[in-house]
């Protein structure tokens, strides 16, 4: 019996912008209920391979598999269909919408009801409407702690909530892999012990998580494993005993203090 | 006289306020300013005419197929051209919409000629007076059907689901692919929507007038409407119909004398100078701020 299956599999990929080598040979494996983290210096390729897996960019070369299916060819919204969710580094809300108008779309994509049914059958479209808030309300925002700023437009709320509304929405449609892209960056630490936790908690729920951060703290204590990419490529993956013990992550990437 | 004034101008402002709708929704889906809207309430007006009259069957019948085929038309062009103008240059973007502009009147001109064409009465007769004024029908239907549809229009986008997903894909096209949404789908719908509200125009325009190529003269007439309400926003798209129309007619009234005819029209302009001067983005626009 294998261990856990392979969830996600990004198998060697290319991506070039002009003549620049964006991601340069990439490959690494999401499984089943693991947490596994990308890291690498600042324009490593990290952010690309997310939006290569997430099809925004099409890769030149290599292949990507999602719960053994080849979504290599796929559009990004089939992307999204296969329950791929994923956060935004810069956070791409919907500013103009309120927190639950933010997070009712995310969750939209589980009751794919047409144009005209939607028109038509006003009646059981209410009712579906009103179940999915439910389940936003009592599942979504009580995990977050989104309660109370249902009505508030995410445009007027603080950076670190928006940062937990991102999160919220992406986790609305019910993954089975949740790409988070620097979930706590530019957060104080209060703030990131919140994401560290509600992350746990997500984690809890049978997600996979791939994740993409810069604060090492967090990364090593919550990560299954850890993949490091330097200019395009692998460098290192491993635990994050492994990881942080080779020589050429901390050469590039983890700096002296790490070695002890 | 001004009473009469005033309810003509609301009533010619309520048609106003539905095509700047159509080219606000389309903004609002995908950053085009559609010059082409003119030409579409002028199609969607002969479009009905020709169904109408063509067909022998009653008025239920004959009206939602002419809709339908506003709709397909709104949906043929966005999925021919459109679909393959995102990132094109928005002065490439506008001369495209005019471009359908020609070609619909072209289209127009080849099919029906340049004859006046009476509309058939497809209006129920109604009187109505007040304060011994008496009030054409026309009129009163046209502001009927107008706030229907935009009161029908901030339901549809404030509670169903496709609305509250065509304001996502307005927002921001990148998070709402990233929820799954289609966003050609979304803004196929849009310019679905937009012309069938042209159609909607044409036919009460074409009711209080005469029906014929001038008909496509009310895009550039509209225009001044979409702007001052700020191209962003439907609320700011019915105050502009409404302003533009009561000051255009109370014009023609009072000034109309001193200036001889067509003296509304030039008011409209003068207004959205004015506007433009002081508020760049309209009234009731999104002020785009650019964060570094």
């Amino acid at each position: 019996m294998t261990i856990s299956e392979s969830l996600l599999k990004v198998d060697n990929i290319h991506l070039t912008f002009g003549g620049l080598k964006a991601i340069d040979g990439v490959s690494l494996e999401v499984r089943n209920d693991e947490l596994v983290s990308l890291i690498g210096p600042n324009g490593a390729g990290k952010t690309s391979t997310i939006n290569c897996i997430c099809k925004f960019y099409d890769i030149d070369s290599g292949q990507i598999f999602f719960h053994g299916e080849n979504i290599t060819r796929l559009k990004p919204h089939q992307v999204a269909r296969r329950r791929i969710s994923r956060s935004f580094q810069n956070l791409d809300l919907f500013k103009g919408m309120t927190v639950l108008e933010n997070v009712k779309l995310g969750a939209h994509i589980n009751v794919r009801s047409g144009i005209l049914a939607d028109l038509l059958y006003y009646g059981k479209s209410r009712k579906e409407e009103k179940e999915l808030e439910e389940y936003i309300v009592e599942e979504i925002f009580s995990l977050f702690g989104l309660a109370k700023y249902r009505n508030k437009h995410v445009g007027s709320l603080p950076y670190g909530l928006q940062k937990k509304i991102d999160i919220a929405r992406a986790l609305a449609a019910r993954p089975m892999l949740l790409i988070l892209d620097e979930p706590v960056a530019g957060m104080n630490s209060d703030e990131t012990k919140e994401i560290t936790e509600d992350i746990q908690k997500i984690r809890e729920a049978n997600i996979s998580i791939l994740l993409i951060e810069h604060d090492m703290d967090l990364v090593m204590n919550i990560s299954d494993r850890i993949y490091v990419i330097n200019f395009g490529e692998n460098i290192a993956d491993g635990t994050s005993q492994e990881v942080t013990a080779n020589p050429d992550v901390i050469e590039i990437y983890l700096g002296k203090s790490f070695e002890n | 006289m001004f009473i009469q004034a005033l309810i003509a101008g609301i009533a010619v402002g309520s048609v106003y306020a539905l095509i700047a709708l159509g080219m606000v929704l389309i903004y609002k889906a995908s950053s085009v300013i559609n010059f082409s809207q003119g030409a579409l309430v002028m199609i969607g007006a002969y479009i009905t005419y020709a169904v109408v009259t063509g067909i022998p069957a009653p008025l239920w019948i004959t009206i939602p197929i002419a809709i339908g085929l506003s709709a397909l038309l709104g949906v043929v062009i966005e999925r021919l051209i459109f679909r393959y103008m995102t990132g094109v240059d928005l002065i490439a973007v506008i001369m495209v919409t005019l471009g359908i502009s020609f070609l619909l009147e072209g289209s127009t001109t080849a099919i029906w000629g340049t004859l006046n064409y009476s509309f058939p009465k497809i209006l129920p007769e109604m009187s109505f007076s007040l304060g011994g004024i008496h009030i054409s029908e026309v009129y009163i239907w046209s502001f009927i059907f107008s706030m229907v549809i935009l009161i029908m229009f901030t339901l549809f986008f404030k509670y169903s689901k496709i609305g509250l997903r065509m304001r996502a894909v307005a927002d921001n096209q990148k998070a709402s692919i990233s929820l799954g949404i289609h966003p050609g789908k979304m803004i196929s719908l849009s310019w679905a929507i937009s012309c069938v509200v042209a159609t909607i125009g044409g036919v009460m325009l074409a009711n209080i007038k005469l029906l014929n190529l001038g008909l496509s003269g009310i895009g550039i007439l509209v225009f001044p409407v979409v702007i001052l309400g700020g191209l962003d926003s439907i609320i700011g798209a019915v105050l502009g119909g409404f302003i533009i129309g009561i000051l255009g007619s109370l014009s023609a009234v009072y000034a109309g004398g001193l200036m001889g005819g067509a003296v509304d029209q030039v008011v409209s302009f003068v207004i959205l100078l004015i506007i433009l001067l002081v508020k760049p983005y309209g009234l009731f626009g999104t002020k785009e701020t650019l964060r570094l």
